[in-house]
């Protein structure tokens, strides 16, 4: 069976940082969890995963496919620290922008905005959102055209324990059905709800 | 259709409708005073009076709000959040620089709305009468190609303006850039980048100069080469330098990789279940990559400096299709004291003077101005020359006369006259008074009743 995700040695080596080298693999129906102290590397091992940072060694792989910041990947849900939205539009305005990258029915944006709590904010700008909105709002984007494949960076970082705990069942829900999810997380009671597997994350190593 | 969805999120920023909203008052402005005044009266006549100002003045809010389009998916991350969902940068790139075009598109639609409104709202306010000779507008087709013109360039500014965002990655960086490229344009720089000539052809050399020189190139000095579209091409080619400039310093660039295996030591992990494994770099065993392609800043050095070295040796053909009041002959009438506006300073300070002077040296020899014309300058109380930034081109410059004692023609008094002087340029490069249209009446009042003057 093809893994869902794949990192083969994977680094980063400039004169400035050395990262790496990675390598993991999440299979399809598995949680797969990154721990580690902050600036241990969880963050440039999902960048790296994701081909948002080039890697001087070693490659990655999503769905088979190999990924670099030329080659991006598809099928993929994501959430990263950054939350990528406009503050001036509203968060169906911002969902809105994805959906018509991804050729997705507007239907599409109101249903994601229902199933991450949203929908009665809608219409108001991100700017107004709090942190842990902007987090509900970064998840309604990643699950935008149903991908099999999560990838999160610290999902829960501004959740409160109910959004958590809805966070919780809509993943086990997705690897039950075959879907697969790397997360790298603080949190081990997170994890051990997904039922994840635990990677630690060192010093830019990983194992 | 990504160009479009991100561009409709950047006209919804409040930071690109402010600045859409000065374009617009800048617009409406131009056309309202000193535009509309030389004889343009209306929407259209302050849209075809302020159109051509989009890029000088307008150049720095369309070089402004394309900037923004392309630094603020980077600043906010979003363009990370597109590449996940499988963009590759060419792609993106190209969407960015797509969405600059929009919203440039926006910019050119708030300017034109600014000066047709300026220019009927001082229709309606003051009056004036429409310039009827035959030479008034330069020709409905020529017209509609300055037009189709000034779209194309108000795409190409706000694309360019995106690439470049896109580059410095920042807003605040983004504003600086396209700020800095843009205000050489502005008449007031342009005077004073004029002590160095080589500046001013440099400038029709960079990105936005060479968008300004293809649009305009058909308006450049009435002989030779006036009327010659074909003069654009060569700065289309310019332009297109630039814009693969841009393209290739905004695509990531590629770098040979080494093989994963190389120089590195694998052990095994324990604990670290199935389908993990730690490898620990060895000594000396991860090398820095060597960059093989062109870095980008040397892409960009290299650009500048041959800007600046085409600006040093502008070839004279390639000179001829700069815009009129960039080329170097008529930089040279200016310091002489003998351009188109300066002689009819001059002729008209001859007349009004007392005594009399003679204007005969300002006329061309084969010139004569009409009776009519050289009556009436004396009589008026105030005398106002068109600006040079709202000349069309540099042979026709118009003088508005304006009377305390109307004058009065049949039933009707007229407060206000238009002339408009057609000039020549001799060989030994000054212009001369070839003729003079008109006049014709601008303002008009209620005639007196009997008796009156």
């Amino acid at each position: 069976m093809i893994p869902v995700l794949e990192l083969d040695g994977a680094a980063i080596a400039s004169r400035r940082r050395h990262i790496g080298p990675f390598d993991l693999t999440v299979e399809p129906g598995e949680t797969v969890g990154l721990v580690g102290p902050n600036g241990s590397g969880k963050t440039t091992c999902i960048r790296l995963a994701l081909g948002l940072d080039r890697a001087d060694q070693g490659s990655s792989r999503i769905h088979g496919r190999a990924v670099s910041p030329y080659q991006p990947p598809t099928g993929v849900g994501v959430v990263l620290e950054a939350d990528g939205c406009y503050p001036w539009l509203s968060g169906r305005e911002n969902l809105a922008l994805f959906a018509a990258v991804l050729q997705r029915p507007p239907a599409d944006v109101d249903e994601g905005l229902a199933e991450v709590g949203l929908a009665p904010a809608a219409d108001q700008t991100v700017r107004q959102y709090s942190r842990g909105m902007r987090q509900r709002l970064a998840f309604a984007r990643a699950s935008l055209g149903a991908p099999p494949l999560y990838v999160l960076d610290e999902p829960t970082v501004a959740l409160d324990g109910d959004a958590g705990d809805w966070l919780v069942e809509l993943l086990v829900a997705h690897t039950r059905a075959g879907g697969a999810v790397l997360v790298a997380s603080h949190d081990p009671a997170f994890l051990d709800a997904l039922g994840a597997r635990v990677v630690p994350v060192d010093r830019g190593r990983c194992g | 259709m990504i160009a479009r969805a991100l561009a409709r999120a950047q006209i919804a920023r409040p930071t690109v409708r402010a600045v859409l909203a000065v374009a617009l008052v800048a617009a409406a402005w131009l056309a309202w005073s000193p535009g509309t005044r030389f004889g343009l009266v209306g929407a259209y006549g302050g849209w075809r009076y302020a159109s051509i100002r989009l890029l000088d003045v307008g150049l720095v809010p369309l070089a402004v709000t394309g900037a923004l389009a392309g630094s603020g998916p980077r600043e906010r991350r979003l363009d990370e959040h597109l590449r996940t969902l499988g963009l590759s940068p060419t792609h993106l790139v190209g969407a960015v620089a797509g969405s600059g075009a929009w919203v440039g598109l926006a910019v050119l639609a708030a300017w034109a709305v600014g000066a047709a409104a300026g220019g009927w709202l001082r229709a309606v306010v003051i009056g004036g009468s429409g310039w009827a000779g035959p030479t008034a507008s330069s020709g409905a087709a020529r017209d509609l190609l300055l037009d189709g013109r000034l779209v194309v360039a108000a795409a190409l500014v706000g694309a360019l303006g995106a690439l470049v965002g896109w580059l410095v990655r920042r807003d605040d960086l983004a504003i600086g850039a396209a700020t800095l490229l843009s205000i050489g344009y502005l008449p007031e720089w342009s005077a004073a980048l004029g002590r160095l000539p080589v500046t001013i052809d440099a400038l029709a050399f960079s990105p936005l100069g060479a968008v300004r020189v293809a649009a305009f190139a058909d308006r450049g000095l009435a002989a030779p080469g006036y009327a010659r579209p074909a003069a654009a091409l060569p700065f289309g080619a310019v332009l297109a330098a630039w814009g693969a400039v841009l393209v290739v310093a905004a695509v990531p660039r590629r770098t040979r990789r080494r093989s994963p295996r190389s120089g590195v030591a694998t052990t095994a992990t324990s604990g670290a279940g199935p389908g993990v494994t730690s490898r620990v770099p060895g000594l000396g065993a991860v090398r820095r990559p060597a960059p093989v392609t062109v870095v980008r800043g040397t892409a960009l050095a290299v650009a500048v400096a041959g800007t600046l070295a085409f600006g040093a040796v502008v070839p004279a053909r390639t000179a001829a299709a700069l815009p009129w009041r960039w080329q170097r002959s008529w930089r040279d009438a200016e310091r002489a004291g003998w351009s188109s506006p300066q002689t009819v300073d001059r002729y008209l300070q001859a007349l009004r003077s007392t005594p009399v002077g003679d204007p005969a040296e300002l006329v061309a020899p084969s010139g004569a101005v009409d009776p009519a014309v050289v009556a009436s300058i004396p009589r008026a109380t105030t005398v106002e020359r068109q600006p040079v930034e709202s000349m069309a081109g540099p042979d026709h410059v118009v003088v508005r006369l304006d009377f305390a004692t109307p004058i009065v023609s049949g039933s009707t008094a007229f407060s206000s006259y238009l002339i408009r002087f057609v000039l020549a340029r001799d060989p030994d490069q000054r212009w001369r008074i070839v003729g003079a249209e008109g006049p014709v009446a601008d303002g008009a009042a209620p005639a007196p009743g009997p008796g009156g003057s």
